[in-house]
């Protein structure tokens, strides 16, 4: 072998050939160079395109200039989920892509793989993020009974997302318009860096549970009822659909009672009274509003339940009865009157119920508004 | 400028810019801007010592932009992307600077822990970044949490880089005391 290469090393090689294959040499490193150097900026173009487009579709949900009523969110937002997910998918699979392409032409195998994986995860996540955004702010299904007092309050609540910085203004139903009663001009707040609105009632993970009070007497409620729909105005003057329903408490003929109440969980409650004069009862009584909302599961009377089909019943003076009331449908706000109806007079008592939020009853309240 | 003299200016600036990056500016808005500027200007300077050439200045660049940006648009998506991505960059920067120490310990024969500092750095700044991934869709006490968990990981590892830097430079002075006196 150590012949050979010593034969081989008496060759003379030509200056001219010597030259010849140094250049060669020089041309195919320029070129290797040439073919490595695409691979960043397609890196930094696809980065760059996947976090604007999420950044301009983040912008486009929780937009200030967003004056569309609640009719066109539906197609937005059932259009919007998709597509954050599609996007995901294709930039995540842009990614495997260009990192697959990477690692083979030779760059730090360790690094690239770490960016992939954080480009990876901030795409996963911000997709799932924008999936739980609302278009709009979202108006909880509410129904109030109010006296026949000059003056009431209400109370109406509202969700937003944690980055929407808009506030009630106004509610307006043709032509009343009523101010929210505790308006200040300083409604920001910020707590450790974080927005929290003064007026939140809960704060869930992507949202803020939101109240407006407003105040009106007997005359602009008489419009608010009469009016087809009811809107709330926002700070940047848009227009959100308010699903309100109001009603006058009517009855004076009421039996004398003690009343009580507790709620058993989300959706049940329990109304007892006790009589303070015989009656006889024959229907269950809610606001005409909340007919199909609010069902009668049973009533308890000396330990016996008894359903609907049982009426009417006779009571005594001292008697005790119990009623087990279910939410159809809920998540709704109320604050009415519910009971017994019979010949004799109503057994009525007020119930007040706010739903306690979870990130699955928003979901309800979206698909309720849808 | 005498090389080695080069070599510690360098490692002095590079340690001013750790130190610099241990102050927390970030509660005050727009200060941080501020921090930044003097940081990366800090970065630059200790680089301009270096012949090396590296990616830095580019990472830089990214890092202002998307700080300032983020200063700019107060959006909540925005506000997770540049915490994520000003993080990595910093990574990256002191990836690149470590390199530069690496070479620097063998000119000087400084058998310092340089690699296994770098490890330790390059691990626990990895896990704190993957951890702020996530942060888009936790509950905010976690948030904080997780923002605040970070923070202090991120400051203990400078600190010990810091003190890396400093006992490297240290080294190097000497040498250069014996190339001067012999």
């Amino acid at each position: 072998m150590s012949d050979f290469k010593k034969q081989m090393d008496q060759i003379d090689i030509p200056k001219s050939l010597h030259k010849r294959s140094l250049q060669g040499i020089e041309q195919a490193r320029k070129e290797q160079q040439k073919s490595q150097r695409w691979l960043p900026k397609i890196i930094t173009i696809a980065v760059t395109l996947a976090a604007g487009g999420f950044i301009a579709l983040s912008i486009e949900q929780g937009g200030t200039n967003n004056h569309q009523g609640a009719s066109t969110t539906l197609v937005q937002e059932q259009f919007s989920s998709y597509t954050y997910l599609g996007i995901a998918i294709l930039c995540i699979s842009i990614i495997l892509l260009i990192t697959k392409r990477k690692i083979e032409s030779g760059s730090d195998k360790v690094k690239t793989l770490g960016v992939a994986a954080v480009l990876i995860l901030l795409l996963g996540n911000s997709a799932l993020f924008l999936q739980h955004q609302l278009v709009n702010p979202l108006v909880i299904p509410t129904s109030i009974e109010v006296n026949k007092d000059e003056q009431n309050g209400f109370e109406i609540r509202y969700i937003t997302n944690h980055n929407d910085h808009r506030y009630v203004k106004f509610l307006q139903a043709d032509d009343v318009i009523l101010p929210i009663a505790y308006f200040t001009s300083k409604q920001d707040n910020l707590i450790n860096g974080f927005y929290y609105p003064y007026d939140t009632y809960q704060s869930l993970r992507y949202q803020y549970i939101r109240d407006a009070y407003f105040q009106a007497d007997l005359s602009e409620i008489e419009k608010i009822m009469a009016s087809k729909d009811v809107y709330l105005i926002l700070s940047d003057d848009a227009k959100i659909k308010a699903p309100l329903s109001l009603n006058i408490y009517q009855n004076d003929n009421q039996v004398p009672h003690q009343s009580f109440r507790a709620s058993r969980d989300q959706d049940e409650h329990v109304i007892s009274f006790i009589l303070e004069q015989d009656a006889v009862l024959d229907d269950f009584y809610v606001p005409p509003l909340l007919e199909n909302q609010i069902i009668l599961k049973e009533f308890i009377v000396n330990n016996q339940p008894f359903t609907s089909k049982n009426f009417p019943i006779s009571l005594k003076k001292g008697q005790r009865i119990e009623l087990i009331i279910q939410f159809k449908d809920s998540p709704f706000d109320m604050n009415a009157s519910v009971g017994l109806s019979g010949p004799d007079g109503y057994l009525l008592t007020k119930v007040f119920s706010q739903v306690y939020f979870t990130e699955s009853m928003v979901k309800k309240v979206r698909e309720m508004n849808e | 400028m005498n090389e080695t003299k080069e070599h510690v200016k360098l490692l002095q600036w590079f340690a001013i810019a750790l130190f610099l990056q241990l102050l927390y500016f970030n509660i005050f808005k727009y200060v941080n801007i501020l921090q930044d500027i003097l940081v990366y200007g800090a970065y630059l300077k200790s680089l301009s010592y270096s012949k090396k050439v590296t990616p830095v200045k580019k990472y830089i660049g990214i890092a202002i932009v998307l700080a300032l940006v983020s200063n700019i648009f107060s959006q909540q998506l925005l506000f997770y992307w540049s915490t994520v991505f000003i993080a990595g960059m910093d990574l990256l920067i002191i990836m690149e600077f470590c390199k530069i120490l690496v070479s620097l310990e063998q000119r000087y024969n400084a058998h310092g822990p340089t690699a296994r500092v770098l490890k330790k750095y390059v691990i626990i700044v990895f896990a704190v970044i993957v951890s702020w991934t996530m942060l888009s869709n936790l509950p905010r006490d976690w948030q904080i949490g997780l923002l605040v968990l970070g923070a202090f990981l991120l400051f203990v590892v400078n600190i010990r880089l810091f003190f890396h830097v400093l006992s490297l430079r240290k080294h190097v002075k000497k040498k250069s005391f014996v190339v001067t006196y012999l």
